[in-house]
């Protein structure tokens, strides 16, 4: 799906976005990001229950549900299935194994009124959907997360007092974990993801990394060819969840949209 | 000329200096004191050979990785003629006799020689090359030949009564003295010179006779004699040895 | 299976999977295909093995001439397939059969291919945690390449703790004798350390009956780690204070026809304290592998069942081959 436009192995480029699965079959894009963010948060959220951190099982599923909608669209396969398989898959992958009937247990019991309808079969479900989901992310199982690129970027400010980097770096990684629920993983690379929800940490607080007279674009040494511009569109989503979400947070019923 | 002979081969081949010579394998020599001598077979003698403790076998030989990987299912030989390098095998065998050679294996079909053992009730020691063993059997011979050369020169002595004569500490010199005393004796009697002096005289006389022949005969001897002397002199064409005129009429004491 | 493969044969069977051999119709090679067993329902309880997983996850990764490529994963909605390089044999093979001899040469090589593989995995931060001799597949070219990744793992992070119970215990280092919750490259060292000792002797060096039985035997070869040699023995969690049985006769003893390069390798890699033990790349600059006799050729090492041609016939006419090594358990 939508081969040519892809990037690398796993990230699209932006117009890859409009022509997902789920919107050539029928879905528009904002409803199809509200997808996405519901089964983002069952994610997190059963992840949390089982004591899963967001480093690196919660954040490792989250790009598996990502990546596994690029192939397939929402009306074939159901979000809150896909979610727990994700989990359950990225605890095994990642050496924090949960199972299956745990998850589904957990599930269940935080949130009745989605997982309910399954009863007993949600494990029969989740195995399914294991399997698909393991062949469409034809196994490439191991999944880079931001957090590694955004902690060697402590030290490389020396202009910045110890407490304004620090604080800095603790902003970006609430902006990373936050960040799951947006495209950014399957739009850009890992060690981009972190430069740039570490560029807007340093906005946000009014930080400067480095010097007047200096290149504003400090990522220009790792990164080459990506201007202000870009970093800023990536900043944009995440900001963009964070408003979509403000008045109306993910899953506040506590059931699915249906459309 | 003979002496000279032997001093060229015992001189700076002889040998090797005394501490090189500890390290020389032909003078080292194995046994296994734990190991009876007559226990030694054709089976068991390379093994009695491949020992630690014996420094004519080298633990990285190929012997040694058999032993080491405990190969038990093929026999020795056709493991090593499998193998490159450094091997052990038992060439001879006629108790209590053995024959052990190392050689270097550089493929199943060839072998190059490097040295041979040979065990002799239980004692090994390394066999010597031909050059060794020449070299040994000539100085054992061509010592003492030597040794009694260089006696004997010390006890030659010259007269010139008596020419060339052996003068032995012991009783050959008291013999001498009263052979002396015979001589002298005998000389006063019946000679004014001995055989040696007459014979060397009459010598060196013919020889000038030949080279200078006489025209006139002269009177007696004395003028012959004084004659002769002053002619010689002046013949400095001559080449033979000048004798020394004094001492051809001294006395022989 | 798939229209890409055609099996030829079954090649044995394990915990996890059957192997089989086959042939890659686009390539024509000869491919070992694993199929991943769903089993019972009771075993399909947990979806797709976690060892499974992680061998597949990690194999997908790394790619090196002396580690096992993974080539293809095939998912069905049954079974997962993974196909691998066909190897002819392994260690264990070479190492029991009797009609081979392993030259100094050839254990050269054979150890230069182990640590040139391992050095890979650990300059990427995984731990193999299983290395043994039938864990290290030879083919007839004479590569040698690390399988088995069912126990490794990536290492590194802090705070992480990890399961003592890896590695046959043959081959396990004393500090997860001891119980150690933290580990690292030393681990997988001490097992080549053993790996190289078993092909200069013919049979595995510390056949341990138990965990107190592998650390006796340990120490009859190596000697009693002290205070001074391990400082941070003690403080392991099952550390128990143990005798030798014996006096150690020294290494120069046990593999007489050892040169004294191997032997200051072995010494090293089996240093009691982890953090003294070598590493796989100052294994590789130690002088053993720059001293002569130099590694054989790749294609020299002696592989078994090598029967000269005329008998080769009639193995076939029988029908029976020499039974063919389960590559994976």
């Amino acid at each position: 799906m939508a081969e040519f436009l892809k990037l690398t192995d796993w990230t699209w480029q932006l117009e890859a976005l409009k022509v997902t699965p789920s919107i050539l079959a029928g879905m528009n894009k904002d409803q199809e990001l509200l997808y996405r963010r519901e089964g983002i948060k069952l994610i997190a959220e059963i992840g949390a229950a089982l004591n899963c951190k967001p480093r690196p099982t919660i954040g490792v599923a989250a790009v598996y549900f990502h990546r596994f909608y690029m192939e397939h669209s929402f009306q074939n396969f159901n979000r809150e299935i896909t979610a727990i398989s994700c989990l359950f898959l990225a605890g095994k992958v990642e050496d924090f194994p949960k199972k299956c009937k745990d998850v589904c247990a957990a599930a269940q019991a935080q949130w009745p009124e989605i997982y309910g309808k399954y009863h007993h079969s949600l494990v029969d479900e989740v195995m399914g959907a294991e399997r698909v989901l393991l062949h469409t992310l034809k196994f490439d199982l191991q999944v880079g997360l931001p957090y590694d690129a955004l902690l060697e970027y402590k030290t490389m400010f020396p202009d910045m007092s110890r407490e304004q980097i620090t604080d800095a770096v603790q902003i970006a990684w609430t902006f990373i974990n936050d960040s799951i629920y947006t495209t950014l993983c399957i739009t850009t690379e890992p060690q981009m993801i972190a430069i740039a929800l570490l560029h807007l940490a340093f906005t946000v607080k009014g930080y400067q990394p480095v010097q007047q007279n200096m290149d504003p674009c400090w990522w220009s040494a790792d990164v080459s060819n990506w201007p202000q511009e870009s970093v800023d569109k990536a900043c944009h989503l995440v900001l963009d969840f964070y408003s979509a979400t403000k008045e109306h947070p993910v899953l506040e019923s506590r059931r699915l949209t249906t459309l | 000329m003979c002496i000279i002979w032997i001093s060229d081969i015992m001189m700076p081949r002889m040998g090797p200096p005394t501490t090189a010579r500890q390290e020389n394998p032909l003078y080292l020599s194995f046994r296994n004191p734990q190991w009876p001598a007559n226990q030694i077979y054709k089976e068991n003698a390379l093994e009695y050979f491949c020992n630690q403790a014996n420094t004519f076998y080298e633990m990285n030989s190929c012997n040694q990785q058999i032993i080491m990987q405990g190969i038990k299912n093929r026999t020795v030989e056709e493991c090593l003629r499998n193998m490159q390098g450094i091997q052990y095998v038992l060439w001879y065998s006629q108790p209590p006799l053995f024959i052990i050679c190392k050689q270097r294996r550089n493929s199943p079909t060839n072998v190059s020689p490097i040295s041979y053992y040979y065990i002799i009730s239980g004692n090994v020691h390394q066999a010597p090359d031909m050059y060794s063993l020449i070299q040994s059997r000539l100085l054992g011979a061509l010592e003492p030949l030597r040794n009694a050369f260089g006696e004997v020169t010390n006890y030659s002595r010259y007269n010139t009564a008596k020419g060339y004569y052996w003068e032995f500490k012991n009783k050959p010199n008291v013999k001498k003295r009263d052979e002396d005393k015979k001589d002298d004796e005998e000389e006063k009697l019946e000679e004014r010179s001995t055989n040696f002096q007459k014979t060397r005289t009459m010598m060196l006389v013919n020889q000038l006779f030949s080279e200078m022949p006489a025209d006139e005969a002269l009177e007696k001897e004395e003028v012959e004699e004084e004659d002769k002397k002053p002619e010689e002199v002046a013949q400095p064409a001559a080449e033979e040895p000048k004798f020394a005129e004094p001492a051809a009429r001294a006395q022989t004491k | 299976m798939s229209k890409r493969y055609e099996t030829v044969k079954h090649l044995g069977e394990g915990q996890f999977a059957n192997v089989y051999l086959a042939k890659d119709l686009e390539s024509g090679e000869m491919v070992a295909i694993k199929k991943i067993k769903l089993g019972s329902r009771e075993e399909a309880k947990d979806g797709i093995n976690r060892t499974a997983i992680r061998e597949i996850k990690l194999l997908k990764e790394i790619h090196h001439e002396n580690i096992i490529t993974l080539r293809d994963v095939i998912g069905h909605r049954t079974s997962i397939q993974l196909v691998f390089d066909f190897m002819d044999t392994d260690l264990e093979h070479v190492v029991k059969d009797h009609s081979i001899i392993l030259s100094p040469a050839h254990i050269k090589n054979i150890t230069m291919q182990m640590l040139l593989g391992l050095e890979f995995l650990h300059a990427h931060w995984i731990l193999h945690r299983d290395l043994k001799p039938n864990n290290l597949l030879l083919n007839n070219m004479g590569r040698v390449k690390l399988t088995d990744f069912g126990l490794a793992r990536f290492f590194g992070s802090p705070n992480r703790n990890y399961t003592h119970q890896v590695v046959t215990r043959w081959y396990r280092a004393p500090e997860l004798l001891y119980g150690a919750r933290s580990y690292g490259v030393g681990i997988d060292i001490w097992s080549v350390g053993c790996i190289i000792a078993e092909l200069l002797l013919r049979a595995p060096i510390f056949p341990g009956e138990s965990d107190i039985d592998q650390l006796v035997k340990i120490y009859n070869v190596l000697g009693c780690p002290t205070e001074e040699s391990w400082p941070t023995m003690k403080t392991l969690n099952s550390y128990v204070s143990i005798k030798p049985d014996s006096e150690t006769p020294g290494l120069n003893f046990i593999f007489s026809a050892a040169p004294q390069d191997l032997i200051d390798l072995l010494i090293g890699m089996w240093t009691f304290d982890p953090v003294k033990r070598l590493t796989c790349t100052q294994s590789l600059q130690m002088d053993y592998f720059k001293s002569q006799p130099y590694c054989c050729l790749d294609e020299e090492l002696p592989l078994p069942n090598q029967k000269p041609p005329k008998r080769t016939r009639r193995l076939e006419e029988d029908g029976s081959h020499p039974a063919r090594r389960l590559i994976f358990e």
